[in-house]
This record gives structure tokens, C-alpha cells and sequence, in this order.
């Protein structure tokens, strides 16, 4: 009958079945299944950085370089440097970031320069113009090397600079920061080398 | 065109060669050509010796493009190695020449690279473990996608069926149910036996 509006899907006006409207909850729970951990990913990406690459070389041992020096004839290999903690900063002269880092890596290289070795690797720049660069932002107490070719680089896993790594005496890398330091980060990443930390 | 926007056009691709031109030029030490193709530090302690003999000539210069096109610029917005103009882009690939040249497989050569910036820098992941989903994701979404519209394909044509099928029953007998055959029977029986009874 037209009037019995029991019957599952039938209206009263027309007599003509309408498709059942109520919803399977195995769909919702089935979308939500896929869609929830989709959105959790995406949404945790927001917090990253794009430009970050991995640094799987912490922990690991420094790549052995041979160097020429910027101011001498001689090259500089990694292990002439064993036996005492080393700090390798790459910087370039075309880096802004790098001028308020420089003074803050010499007066560091003062005042530790007896228990850790401080090197600057000249990063993608002339050879000409490095030692203004240094004598006008802070002077040069350690040494400078120059990448011949970005070899170093590549083998180190430098992406930008300025980028530094914090190197222990038996030739482990126990940390990496990318980005300019301050008196802060460079006190307490030389606590942890030579605290033993990682 | 008129002189004018030709001699425009010119210009841009005059000024746009030239800023090839400057794209191409170090800012680094580029070293003499002995010291471009040294193999970089550690490549022997990180993946032992080279695979194979030395290479040179046209296929090393087919090898270093393939590898270089796979091979991602860390410094770049996920372009390829092959694709950037950027020195850290050259200074890859000439690292890469030289590897190769020296007879090192890919494989040895992407685990030199990954060593220091991970696995990141392939731009083709490799097929294995957690990247495998890199490929499944997608093709098990397009099927479920296929699957489910396949499922409102049916569905639609069911209750399309349903409704014509309701639709012809209400024409040809609006508003009654239709009879059975027996009982149709029956019924034509019954006329029959009232019309002779009435003639």
C-alpha cells in the first residue's frame, strides 16, 4: 500500500522505491583507515625543513682529505690533525652568515686553540680573495684549506654553507651543524667532543 | 613582426646566452684537469675497489649523463644533477666522471654518495624495503579507485534497472498487481462461464 511507510525505502507520494540512504559503516571506518595515517604524514611535513639533507656521516669516520693550504705550498691531510679534537668549518667569502661567524670561530680558536684544532676548508671560492675576506672579518687564528674542486665537499656531505663538523681525536665525526654558530652552540658542541657525548 | 620586437627579442636571447654563459663559471678553485679527475677522498676505503677496467671515450661520456640524470643536486630544488647549471652540480658530476672512468659500477658510485648525504640523493629510490611503497601506494589506490567505482557503476545500473522495471509493471496496470497465471487462468475461465450464462 501507497500509505505504509514501514517498508524499508518506500515514500508515500509516489509508490517508487528510493535507493537506501542509511550509511555502511564499514565504508566510513574503511575511508578513515586510509585516510587518517595519509593526512598524519602530510600534516607532519609541515614541520619539516625542504632543504635538509641527512648527515648519515655522524658517527662515522671523517673522510680523509689532503688539502692545499691558502697560504703556503704544502697540503694538510685529516690525519696530520689525529690526536687531538678537530673542528672542520667550511665557509665561503660569497656566504653572508659566514662574516658574523668567522669572529666568533677565531675568538673560540683563542681561547680552546691548546686542547682543539680549529681548520677552516675554503668552500667554491677563489683563493685570491680569501685572505682579505678573513683579515677583515676576524682574523686568522687557524689555518685555512682549500677545496680543490669540491672534492671535499662532496665526500663530507656539504650542501651549503656554512657547515661545520666537530671531529674527536681518534678521527670519529660526533656532530654536524649546518648553519652559522654562535658562542653558545660552538661552547656546547666542544663540550660534547670533548666530554665524550654524542 | 616589426623591427622593433625583433630587435627586443634579440636582445633577451642575447642577454639570456650570456647568463648561460656567466651560469658556467666557477666561483671555486677549479684545480688543473689531473686534479678534476683524482678520485675523491676515501672512495676506495668507503666502496673498495673499482668494479671494472677503465673507461673512456664516448661511453663514458653516455654513462656519466645516465647516472647524472638519476642523481639528485643537493643544493637544488630536486632537480637532477644532469639538469643543473650550479658548480655543486658540476663538481658532482665531474666526480662522477671520475669514478666511472676508473671503472666503478653505479652501484659503487651511489653508495659513495649516499655515504655522505643518504639515500636522498638518488632520484630514483631504490626498490627495496620501506621504498617499495614509493611504487605500491599508488597502484594499489588505482585499483582500489577502479574497484570502488566499478562497485557505484553496478549499483547505479541496478537501481536504474529496478526503477524501469517498477515504471513498465505500473503502465500496464496502473495502480493493481498483475495476476498470476494460474490465477489468470481461473479468471479467464470464470468470464467465459458468466459471458455464456449471460448470453
Amino acid at each position: 500500500m501507497g500509505q505504509d511507510n514501514q517498508q524499508q525505502g518506500e515514500t508515500a507520494s509516489t509508490g517508487q522505491a528510493q535507493p537506501s540512504r542509511r550509511v555502511s559503516y564499514k565504508v566510513i571506518i574503511g575511508g578513515l583507515v586510509i585516510i587518517l595515517p595519509l593526512l598524519w604524514v602530510l600534516f607532519s611535513g609541515l614541520f619539516m625543513d625542504p632543504h635538509r639533507m641527512d648527515a648519515p656521516l655522524v658517527g662515522r669516520n671523517a673522510p680523509a682529505f689532503d688539502l692545499p693550504e691558502l697560504n703556503s705550498d704544502g697540503t694538510r691531510s685529516l690525519a696530520s690533525y689525529r690526536g687531538k679534537p678537530l673542528v672542520l668549518n667550511f665557509f665561503a667569502t660569497w656566504c653572508l652568515p659566514c662574516r658574523s661567524e668567522h669572529p666568533v670561530l677565531n675568538q673560540a680558536a683563542r681561547q680552546f686553540g691548546d686542547r682543539i684544532q680549529f681548520v677552516g676548508v675554503v668552500y667554491e671560492d677563489k683563493r685570491a680573495v680569501v685572505n682579505a675576506w678573513l683579515n677583515r672579518y676576524g682574523g686568522q687564528a687557524f689555518p685555512t684549506l682549500i677545496d680543490i674542486g669540491g672534492k671535499a665537499a662532496i665526500a663530507y656531505g656539504v650542501y651549503g654553507v656554512p657547515e661545520t663538523f666537530f671531529i674527536d681525536p681518534q678521527g670519529v665525526i660526533r656532530s654536524k651543524h649546518v648553519g652559522p654558530m654562535d658562542p653558545m652552540v660552538i661552547r656546547s658542541r666542544i663540550a660534547l667532543l670533548v666530554g665524550g657525548g654524542s | 613582426m616589426r623591427p622593433t620586437r625583433i630587435a627586443l627579442c634579440a636582445a633577451l636571447f642575447a642577454l639570456h646566452l650570456s647568463g648561460v654563459a656567466a651560469a658556467q663559471v666557477d666561483r671555486g678553485e677549479r684545480g688543473t684537469d689531473a686534479e678534476r679527475m683524482a678520485l675523491g677522498p676515501d672512495v676506495e676505503r668507503t666502496v673498495g675497489k673499482p668494479a671494472s677496467g677503465p673507461i673512456s671515450g664516448p661511453a663514458l661520456d653516455q654513462l656519466t649523463q645516465s647516472m647524472a640524470k638519476r642523481m639528485r643536486c643537493p643544493v637544488c630544488q630536486g632537480a637532477a644533477v644532469a639538469d643543473s647549471p650550479s658548480e655543486s652540480a658540476r663538481n658532482m658530476k665531474q666526480q662522477v666522471r671520475s669514478m666511472i672512468a676508473a671503472g666503478y659500477s653505479e652501484d659503487q658510485i651511489f653508495r659513495y654518495f649516499e655515504t655522505s648525504y643518504g639515500e636522498f640523493i638518488r632520484l630514483v629510490p631504490r626498490a627495496e624495503g620501506i621504498n617499495l611503497l614509493v611504487w605500491a601506494i599508488p597502484l594499489s589506490g588505482l585499483l582500489v579507485g577502479l574497484a570502488l567505482a566499478s562497485g557505484f557503476w553496478t549499483r547505479r545500473k541496478w537501481i536504474a534497472e529496478q526503477k524501469v522495471a517498477r515504471e513498465s509493471s505500473a503502465v500496464s496496470e496502473p495502480g493493481r498487481a498483475q495476476p498470476s497465471n494460474d490465477q489468470q487462468r481461473l479468471l479467464d475461465a470464470f468470464r467465459k462461464e458468466a459471458e455464456s450464462d449471460d448470453a
